[in-house]
């Protein structure tokens, strides 16, 4: 964290603040065309459309620290908006991970770069592990108003086992997908004037 | 320096956002759920927020208490919603109580005291700091594509998301470059990377409000478990 | 008396060998003001960043040189101690904002120092009070004006007092009433003995605060004048020196250009307007008639209604009893937005695409005047580069001509000319007026640039609280 200078800091706090934005845009356009799941593929869109900042913060800074540190900062704000308090664990520990799969491997660049960007976006599940525990208190409640609510409960908790494995494949489609057009579009945008890095 | 209403410290509201996310994970006892309700809603008037007192005193009305409700669908339906409601409600409150508005500077001054390392510190600030400057960028984006005739109705988004992302995304990436480094010369002059220990404008001391707050919380969580111990 | 900044032999390369300054001699004296300028380009702010000590905190490079700067020996090691010394302030507020409220931004500098809280009250409450803006002090930053947030920033860059303050084109986006208080502001500094170093391109307001100027060229020193002999050149030595002339008669519009016939007239009736949770009307015109036979400049202090007026003229805002046609035709919202183009001030946020050709075929409905516009606005060499990647007088050439280009009929400019030098400006105005003249193409501009709006309109509506007061 040393040889991070004070502009690398700055960056990574403005391109935080894009991928925020950019966050909650999404959750914005699917909290109206699939209200109540939301919750579930917002990860996945999220993945969709934030690789080409991922990709600038990488090109700007270009060394270990700056990949954990806007994983932590995301997580901090999961924090600060008042998410599930243990929700910026899988954050911190997601960008901590990819940070090192993108600076202390030596995979061929397309390929980490791939990696790490979809194992920082499963650290975005964060805001869904209450979904675990809202499912225990489902079950709780409806049990507790009569046994024969005991179909309903079946029927959810399938539901909801079935959602959770969509979403963190959705995770993993949105990543890859994502990842290759912000490749297309560093290309297209910023190739000449940050260097060619990811050929 | 806000005279009208009561600040609380924002180590305290971030006590209490802890304290109602546990209500998620654990069945808390209705007993003291309206004890939490009863607190936070108190506490959200000291500090000003009677429009929001009043909403969350509606959703606590309708999905909280175990009012009876006669049509057979709807009360599926209320009970369906209302464990979601219930669950959320304390977080949804506490979140209120923690954004305070006028008081992101003491957010700062408090963070920096829980001694924050400036490697998180700083991207933390500034990030917070460049949501709403970006927004509003955003919007004068939108204008631009409207003169330009690129934004004419929310189908051309809805069909052609890429496009409008990189719309919007690249002029913004591209105005943050001179912006990054003239921020960091401006804050490299106003000594941010001095090392000595660092003082704040806001005095970060807990008051009277503060402490009681805090011993009401420990309370429940006490009450909580001395109820559990009965079952 | 001692010199706070003595050097000589100045070089700086970079780390690609590129050398941005060569064989800069530099002084500076306890309260002088020192004005540093320049055509864009010749390297004005790379002396500002190596006298802040920026170089290389912040810029990598290899500085070479004799002299002192503050006491330490030049090229300085101990920046942290520079930086105590010294304030600065930038152009864009927007730059040098780190927090989101005022107070924290005023007291930033003076917390990194560790100051007492009880000291940092009292210098703030003093500042406060010499800059009239006590009553913001609680206020978070977006919520304030432009003028205001400029205020604000300068405010920050004396906290504590500094031997040294920095100013680079501070005086870009301030109206009337804003360049009398920076006027007053400098000359209050100066008598208590601290150092100003102005970048400039306009001297109206700073020219009797001089003392000495340094001319750069290419990264070299050109030339070290005097306060009293830069007074004696002429407008032209002037905009050579990248400096806009001081003398411009300021009331006058000296050139007018008139067309013979108009083609396009847009009539505004009943404009009333005002934002929906305010009681006030914003926007209060009975009737207005604007064509293209003149080029009409739109000035107003800052809050008048300027860009509320814009935004009704074009369609992006609507205002129910008004009539506005356009050459005898009825215009809705929408008819007006398919009809207008805005070119805004910061031009980054309107170029869209990958590369200026691009740009500006996109959506074009004049191309058959393609090569004539191109080679009008000096865009050959730059047709395959990418529009972010131009300078800042590119990239606006690359707007104009795109809102040219784009066929639509009324176009507008929003302060067109903030941050240009000399030269630069009167490019634009030529550009306006080989619109005006070539093209049936209403144009309105809105300016605080009044050597600008003298050379290139023809008409000027002053607007005051949403009111035409005279036209």
């Amino acid at each position: 964290m040393q040889r991070l200078k004070i502009q690398h800091l700055i960056a990574t706090g403005i391109y935080t603040a894009l991928y925020f934005i950019l966050m909650a845009l999404c959750l914005l356009v699917l909290r109206f065309t699939i209200p109540g799941f939301h919750n579930l593929l917002l990860p996945g869109v999220t993945a969709l459309f934030t690789g080409l900042i991922y990709l600038i913060l990488i090109a700007k800074v270009q060394r270990f620290g700056a990949i954990s540190i806007m994983g932590s900062v995301i997580g901090l704000l999961f924090l600060m908006t008042g998410h599930f308090p243990l929700a910026f664990l899988p954050n911190i520990v997601a960008a901590i991970l990819a940070d090192f799969i993108q600076f202390k491997t030596n995979l061929p660049i397309k390929v980490r770069t791939m990696l790490s960007y979809t194992v920082f976006s499963y650290g975005l599940v964060g805001p869904l592990l209450p979904l675990w525990f809202m499912r225990q208190a489902y079950i709780d409640a409806l049990l507790a108003r009569g046994k024969d609510q005991k179909y309903i409960h079946f029927v959810f908790e399938h539901v909801t086992q079935q959602m959770f494995i969509v979403s963190l494949l959705a995770i993993f489609i949105g990543s890859i997908v994502g990842i290759l057009i912000a490749f297309r579009l560093y290309q297209k945008h910023f190739a000449t004037r940050f260097g060619q890095i990811y050929e | 320096m806000n005279k009208k209403s009561l600040s609380i410290d924002p180590r305290v509201s971030l006590f209490y956002v802890l304290l109602a996310s546990l209500f998620l994970i654990f069945p808390f006892q209705l007993s003291v759920q309206y004890c939490f309700f009863g607190v936070v809603a108190c506490a959200l008037l000291l500090i000003g927020k009677y429009r929001q007192v009043l909403y969350y005193l509606l959703i606590f009305v309708v999905f909280v208490l175990p009012i009876a409700i006669r049509h057979p669908i709807l009360a599926l339906i209320r009970d369906f919603l209302a464990i979601g409601f219930a669950r959320m409600l304390p977080l949804f409150m506490t979140m209120s109580l923690a954004m305070d508005r006028q008081s992101t500077g003491k957010w700062q001054a408090a963070v920096a005291k829980m001694k924050m390392p400036s490697f998180l510190f700083i991207p933390l600030v500034v990030c917070i700091r460049f949501i709403p400057t970006f927004i509003q960028e955003g919007k004068q984006i939108a204008q631009s594509l409207k003169y330009r005739g690129l934004a004419q109705n929310w189908r051309q988004i809805l069909f052609h998301p890429w496009q409008f992302f990189e719309y919007f995304v690249i002029p913004l990436l591209s105005s943050s470059e001179q912006v990054i480094m003239d921020l960091s010369s401006s804050s490299l002059i106003r000594c941010i990377q001095n090392t000595n220990t660092k003082t704040s404008i806001y005095p970060i001391r807990l008051k009277m409000l503060d402490y009681l707050l805090f011993l009401i919380g420990l309370g429940m969580i006490g009450g909580q478990l001395w109820l559990h111990s009965l079952i | 008396m001692v010199a706070l900044i003595d050097l000589k032999n100045l070089e700086y390369h970079t780390p690609n060998q590129e050398c941005l300054l060569k064989g800069i001699d530099f002084q500076l004296f306890p309260g002088e003001c020192v004005l540093i300028c320049g055509k864009s380009g010749s390297g004005k702010t790379t002396l500002l960043n190596v006298l802040s000590g920026l170089v290389p905190e912040l810029f990598e490079g290899q500085l070479a040189g004799q002299g002192q700067m503050l006491g330490q020996q030049f090229p300085i090691s101990d920046f942290p101690s520079h930086a105590e010394k010294i304030g600065r302030v930038f152009q864009n507020p927007k730059s040098q904002f780190f927090t989101s409220e005022v107070l924290s931004e005023l007291a930033f500098k003076m917390e990194n120092l560790g100051l007492s809280r009880e000291m940092m009250q009292e210098k703030i409450q003093q500042v406060a009070t010499f800059f009239e803006i006590e009553a913001f002090l609680a206020q978070p930053l977006y919520q304030l004006s432009g003028g205001q947030k400029q205020t604000v920033a300068f405010a920050s860059s004396l906290l504590p007092a500094c031997q040294v303050l920095f100013l680079d084109e501070v005086a870009s986006n301030l109206d009337k009433t804003g360049l009398a208080k920076l006027k007053q502001t400098l000359k209050h500094l100066k008598r208590s003995g601290v150092a100003l170093v102005l970048v400039e391109h306009r001297l109206d307001y700073c020219l009797d605060l001089i003392d000495r100027i340094y001319v750069l060229e290419n990264g070299q020193l050109k030339q070290e004048l005097s306060a009293a002999e830069l007074k004696t050149y002429s407008a032209n030595e002037l905009a050579g020196f990248g400096l806009r002339d001081w003398q411009a008669a300021v009331n006058q519009l000296t050139l007018q250009m008139e067309k013979k016939e108009a083609t396009i007239q847009l009539q505004l009736e009943n404009l009333f307007f005002a934002y929906p949770k305010q009681k006030e009307k914003q926007i209060a015109i009975h009737s207005l008639t604007l064509d293209n036979r003149q080029i009409i400049g739109l000035v107003g202090e800052n809050g008048a209604g300027k860009s509320t007026l814009v935004q009704l003229l074009t369609g992006l805002l609507k205002a129910k009893q008004s009539r506005i046609t356009l050459n005898g035709q009825l215009m809705r919202a929408k008819d007006l937005l398919a009809q207008s183009f805005l070119v805004r001030q910061e031009v980054s946020l309107q170029l869209f695409f990958e590369s200026v050709a691009k740009e500006l075929t996109f959506q074009a409905k004049r191309l058959a005047c393609y090569d004539e516009i191109v080679a009008a606005f000096g865009l050959e060499q730059l047709l395959s580069r990418h529009p972010q990647s131009l300078s800042g007088g590119e990239k606006q050439r690359v707007a104009i001509a795109s809102a040219l280009l784009s066929g639509k009929t009324c176009l507008y400019f929003d302060e067109p000319t903030s941050g240009l030098d000399a030269l630069q400006m009167q490019q634009v105005s030529q550009q306006l007026r080989f619109i005006q003249q070539n093209y049936p193409v209403l144009i309105v501009v809105i300016s605080h640039d009044q050597p600008f709006l003298c050379q290139t309109c023809d008409r000027i509506l002053k607007l005051e609280k949403g009111r035409i007061t005279s036209a």
